[in-house]
């Protein structure tokens, strides 16, 4: 069965997601990796679903491929739905595992804001989108050739415009990407504090997230929330500092691989997911494990 | 100008969502319906704009079982103006509902089409993207913002690090992400209008759709693995030994780090 | 005393053209105020005509509201002042009496009489000095002092003077007519008018006097002293609703405007309250909101009203159709003034002419609700989660039940047949903190072996937050939907641990049909313990502040049912969190739906109640109260302020498990053959 990987690119990288699902696909059939080359250059180019959905799907359609591969991403979910459309093909969302099975493909996926999860089986042809982390990249697997195809022509009718950075712009990893998530909730008193929490994040090389509470009160954007509300992360490692643990930011996160919880109330809902989880002030521990990652990162 | 709000009904995010006897579909008993996060996000973007310049029109429609009535009228009771109920009781793959949409579209000749970015039922996020490709129309997704000027809609898409602003000439599709504010809370004379107002039912054959793409087949659905009983510190006056002993798990137990 | 006026032949011709014109011009005002008045909307207040006429004897003529802590050297000023004030006009009334006609009332030549006048004008010249050195030199941080102030203080001071004047003068001129007593203090000062001095003197103070009196009549009702003759109808018509209970808005489906935007969308009583304020600042001064820098002042939210009314209603009165000028109260900042309201009533207890500050502010916030669905973001949120998962928090409707889990329980469809029915409430519900509160009165109830059982998921929030926050309907709705369970289940008797599901439930649900005996869990465990239903067994010494909620308090007169609890405890030493306690009890900050909606201005309330804890410096190590908001609000209040190993927000209901003497007999022995068996 022939697979097409859309592979996607930021800032001229590769991003870690394409590579998972490339390394996956190539266990599941007879696997092609495409990115799309839109005539603005590698480097400053920006999606456009028009103009990337009527580019893969010509090369879906001329290499005969049955399923179309693509990372769960902001942009890959835009493209795969609109894909999907364009080509008339069956369409899953943001799946943590696909296998075949009898001809055709079953999914699993997350469903009602991630309150149940769901085995779905997909119809051939398929486009199927597939959530950041849900596969490892083996260590050491080999990076797989990308074919360049390049962008249809977009549709005359929107244009970019401009690009309008929030105060973080881009230092940092996304959320969405990153492997380790560090979070802070109310327990943070005040925007004032976050600094603390930068400063783990840095040594971690994280990617910082926020609870519902912290974006409402205006302490972060909003791009960063993690929650039902805001965005659903799969990191390796998720530090929540100060949050409670709402069902609602639960629904965010608990996908998590490793769940570190800190909280003063050895009562809060978050302990209740959490792998380690340390009772007591964030602002005595927090300044603490930020030396002790140091020393741990040094050695290794 | 006029706006379509397109909109689906789905269990409030307040409810515990329970698996059904079937075990491929959720238990609907006692469940309280409403309209989705993101729909009512679309739905306090088109009013914003409707605020600013009264002449505004905003239109919503859904497809969906009799119930979804219910979600149209909470919608018209926020300040929407006509809705349209296309009823379909057996759940639709998201190509027909927006083949379906489509011909509302073409009836009611919106401008701008606005759609959550996913329902949070099935959190499939097709629809949107399906409906602008059956008109042939240019999509945007991750809008938090719509702003119109002379040269046509600057709508803001969320990205990371920030927002694209892109500018679209009419006609075009949104799929919203959040709006600035909270979706409004409808007035109780809204509220009162809203139960007064006809809603147009129509269905697919009334549409002239036949329903014949790709359906989403469940297999099975099970709750959420269940975590807990990880390992628990206490501060204890010993904030640099806990530090290190759970950076020393985090990198050799669990190895995160 | 002879009056001065038959001297000369116009003498009583001219008191009367006086007293006409002085009377004239009153009633002119008066008249104009009336109608200005009837611009409000129309609101029925004769039921308990009794109650009514009590309250006119007591809060009127005994001064009741007025005799209150800390105001008392004040009060009492004042009380001397108004009694001095009613038997003086009886003299007034008499002097013009016998000035234009030589008749006399009835007493006022008594012994009696004489020294009530005398004993009075200086008692009430002693009361003038007291007010005045409160204002020159003290300032009440909230009384509106202005030059009128002064002038009627110096004005009642003439009077007075005037008064002594000439009955000594009169004395010593003579002039006291035969047969009538002789004023006893004035007339000892006779000797300081000797010889033909006194009869001028007599002649010139008696009618300064007199044309002060009719002067007095011409100013008063263009002042806010005004209040002298509106508190008689204000305390009369006062509301005799329970005071934790809001206005039904009846027939809230057909109307088209809700609460209030314009002064024609408040009662005619609302209005008359703002004739009555007499800006003494009482409200104010013991306000939460104001007291940590929030922009409500709820003497500004009376004035702001009385102020609009005698600005735009002239026009009003003169073209009915005409459109007011934006209504001063309904300013840029004024939703946030409306939004700060805890509904406490601190200033509703406080005020000494029963003025009702908060139904003024719902009023308002259900414009604001109802009409704009303008509101806190966060108070939005809550509503829509009362709407759709039946609590503030969002909690799953289905998890109602789950605080019970494992303590056996009925459920009422499962005990059709039990006595009471707990109705827990939001927090008890779902709050953690809460659900041990919840526990802990469950095992009191099964230990003393109350038949009582529960709602679970049928159960939903009643609406309180809603109400507060303006959201009438909402409300309605909610009420509704429990009545309907309550009386589906046929249920008589209802206890809450939550004092804000007591008021509802006590006071509101009547409005709505719904009729039940309510006891509050406090009032019960009290009465079990009195009753020697369940015995508490000794246990460390504990000092236990304790904290009234003021739904419990203020709302709903219960301050001594928590304390005898708490007294009944073997080693717990009861303290107060003096001043601010019992009927100046101070709010956590959570009423009025503030529990949902984020405090971004001043001080938090919560933390204000903490420090005072702190400052009340009572060694206690745990303070205790008796409404879930209050523990949330307290529990946050001394983490914040890092007391939180020193001082441990409770509530009595919890002491009360942790000291129970084993369960009921069955259940013991049940648990004992468990034992053996394994």
């Amino acid at each position: 069965m022939k697979i097409l990987v859309v592979a996607e690119r930021r800032s001229g990288e590769v991003r870690r997601v394409s590579l998972e699902i490339a390394a996956k696909a190539a266990g599941l059939g007879e696997c092609e990796v495409v990115a799309v080359d839109p005539p603005g250059g590698k480097e400053q180019a920006r999606y456009s679903p028009v103009a990337h959905a009527t580019a893969v799907a010509e090369k879906a359609r001329a290499s005969g491929a049955k399923v179309v591969l693509v990372g769960a991403t902001l942009d890959g979910r835009d493209l795969a739905a609109r894909l999907a459309a364009k080509l008339g093909w069956s369409y899953a969302a943001d799946c943590t595992d696909v296998a075949v099975e009898d001809g055709s493909i079953v999914a699993k996926r997350a469903m009602y804001a991630g309150k149940i999860r769901a085995t779905v089986r997909v119809a051939l042809p398929a486009v199927i989108s597939v959530r950041p982390g849900a596969w490892t990249l083996p260590s050491g697997a080999a990076a797989p050739a990308i074919v360049d195809i390049d962008a249809a022509a977009d549709d005359p009718r929107v244009a970019f415009v401009r690009f309008e950075a929030t105060s973080s712009g881009g230092k940092r990893v996304t959320l969405a990407e990153a492997r380790t998530i560090v979070s802070a909730g109310r327990g943070l008193k005040g925007p004032e504090n976050w600094k603390m929490v930068e400063e783990l994040a840095d040594v971690l090389g994280a990617a910082t997230g926020a609870s519902r509470a912290v974006t409402d009160a205006g302490w972060r954007p909003n791009e960063e929330q993690v929650g039902q509300t805001g965005k659903t992360v799969t990191p390796d490692l998720y530090i929540a500092l100060g949050i409670s643990g709402a069902i609602q930011h639960l629904a965010g996160m608990t996908a998590s691989k490793v769940i570190v919880a800190v909280n003063k109330d050895p009562d809060a809902d978050i302990f209740k997911i959490a792998d380690y989880g340390v009772v007591g002030d964030l602002f005595e521990f927090v300044p603490a494990f930020t030396e002790a990652v140091k020393k741990v990162k040094g050695r290794g | 100008m006029r706006f379509l709000v397109c909109l689906k009904q789905v269990p409030d995010s307040t409810v515990r969502v329970k698996v059904g006897a079937d075990g491929r579909s959720i238990a609907t008993e006692g469940v309280t319906w409403s309209i989705s996060p993101y729909d009512e996000y679309a739905i306090e973007l088109a009013l914003e704009r409707k605020d600013a310049d009264p002449t505004t029109v905003v239109s919503v429609v859904t497809v969906g079982p009799a119930r979804s009535r219910d979600a149209l009228r909470q919608a018209l009771a926020m300040g929407c103006d006509d809705a349209t109920l296309v009823l379909a009781e057996v759940p639709l793959g998201g190509l027909d509902v927006a083949k379906a949409l489509a011909k509302i579209v073409e009836e009611l000749r919106p401008e701008v089409v606005l759609c959550g970015k996913q329902a949070s039922d099935d959190d499939q996020g097709l629809v949107g993207p399906a409906l602008a490709e059956t008109l042939g129309w240019p999509h945007v997704g991750m809008l938090t913002r719509l702003v119109p000027g002379a040269e046509g809609i600057e709508l803001w898409r969320e990205a990371e690090g920030g927002h694209e602003v892109w500018r679209a000439t009419p006609p075009v599709v949104g799929l919203v992400h959040k709006s600035e504010k909270e979706p409004r809370y409808p007035s109780l004379p809204g509220i009162m209008k809203a139960k007064k107002k006809e809603i147009p039912e129509k269905t697919l054959e009334s549409l002239g759709v036949t329903a014949n793409g790709p359906t989403d087949d469940v297999v099975s659905m099970e709750p959420p693995p269940q975590r807990g009983g990880g390992k628990i510190f206490k501060l204890d006056g010993d904030p640099a030994g806990v530090a290190a002993t759970l950076a020393q798990a985090l990198h050799e137990e669990a190895k995160v780090l | 005393m002879t009056a001065p006026t038959g001297s000369f032949v116009w003498g009583g011709a001219i008191l009367l053209v006086l007293t006409l014109l002085a009377f004239g011009a009153f009633g002119l005002r008066v008249w104009h105020l009336y109608r200005l008045l009837r611009l409000g909307r129309d609101e029925t207040r004769l039921d308990h005509g009794w109650r009514r006429v009590r309250d006119e004897l007591v809060i009127y003529l005994g001064q009741r509201k007025l005799l209150t802590r800390p105001y008392y050297l004040r009060g009492l000023g004042h009380a001397l002042i108004f009694w001095g004030f009613l038997v003086i006009t009886y003299g007034s009334a008499d002097l013009l009496l016998r000035g234009i006609l030589g008749w006399h009332l009835p007493l006022t030549d008594s012994g009696l009489y004489a020294w009530s006048l005398d004993l009075f004008a200086i008692a009430v010249l002693a009361s003038i000095v007291i007010a005045l050195y409160r204002r020159a030199v003290l300032h009440p941080a909230h009384m509106h002092i202005a030059r009128e102030g002064y002038l009627i203080l110096g004005l009642i001071a003439f009077l007075m003077l005037t008064l002594l004047a000439f009955e000594g003068a009169g004395v010593a001129a003579g002039m006291l007519e035969p047969g009538a007593a002789a004023p006893p203090l004035a007339g000892a000062m006779r000797e300081l008018f000797p010889g033909t001095s006194s009869s001028t003197v007599f002649f010139w103070s008696w009618w300064a006097h007199v044309v002060t009196v009719l002067g007095f009549a011409v100013y008063l009702p263009r002042t806010k002293h005004l209040h002298i003759v509106t508190t008689l109808p204000n305390v009369f018509f006062r509301s005799q609703r329970p005071r934790g209970a809001l206005a039904l808005i009846e027939g809230i489906e057909e109307r088209e405007t809700f609460g209030a935007a314009t002064i024609r969308d408040f009662s005619w009583k609302q209005l008359l309250d703002g004739y009555t304020c007499t800006e003494c600042g009482r409200c104010s001064d013991n306000c939460p909101a104001l007291a940590t820098g929030k922009p409500l002042d709820p003497q500004r939210i009376v004035l702001d009203i009385r102020d609009q009314l005698l600005r735009e209603g002239p026009k009003l009165l003169a073209d009915p159709a005409a459109a007011t000028t934006a209504p001063a109260h309904w300013s840029a900042t004024k939703p946030e003034e409306l939004w700060a309201c805890t509904t406490c009533a601190a200033c509703v207890e406080a005020c000494p002419v029963t003025i009702e500050h908060i139904d003024k502010i719902v009023d308002m916030r259900r414009n604001l609700a109802l009409m704009e669905g303008a509101m806190p973001a966060e108070a939005q949120r809550s509503m829509t989660n009362i709407e759709r998962a039946g609590n503030p928090w969002g909690e799953p409707r289905a998890a109602r039940g789950e605080w019970a889990a494992g303590l056996d329980i009925p459920t009422f469809a499962e005990r059709p047949d039990a006595e009471y029915l707990y109705f827990v409430g939001c927090a008890g519900s779902y709050d953690r903190r809460n659900q041990k509160v919840a526990r802990s009165l469950a095992t009191i109830l099964r230990a003393a072996g109350v038949s009582f059982a529960i709602l679970g998921a049928e159960e939903t929030c009643n609406g309180d937050p809603a109400r507060r926050l303006g959201n009438e309907y909402l409300w309605q709705i909610q009420a509704q939907q429990n009545i309907e369970v309550l009386n589906g289940h046929g249920v008589k008797k209802v206890i809450t641990s939550c004092p804000h599901c007591f008021n509802t439930i006590a006071n509101e649900f009547p409005q709505l049909g719904g009729r039940y005996e309510v006891v509050h869990a406090l009032q019960l465990v009290q009465r079990l313990i009195a009753e020697k239903k369940i015995t508490l067994s000794d246990g460390e010494a504990d000092i236990v502040a304790y904290h009234d909620p003021c739904y419990l308090g203020r709302h709903n007169g219960i301050y001594d049912e928590p304390r005898a609890v708490l007294d009944a405890i073997p080693g717990v030493e009861r303290k107060e969190i003096a001043p601010h306690h019992r009927e100046r009890g101070f709010c956590c900050g959570a009423g009025g739906g503030r529990m949902w909606v984020e405090e971004k201005m001043g001080q938090r309330v919560n933390h204000r109640r903490v420090e005072q804890l702190v400052m009340a410096d009572t060694g206690a190590t745990k303070v205790a109260s008796g409404c879930p908001y209050c523990l949330i609000m307290l529990d946050e209040g001394v983490g914040a302020r890092g007391v939180q190993d020193q001082i441990k927000p409770v509530d009595v209901l919890e002491l009360v498990a942790a000291r129970l003497v084993a369960a009921a007999p069955a259940e013991h022995s049940a648990q004992r053959s468990d034992k053996e068996i394994a």
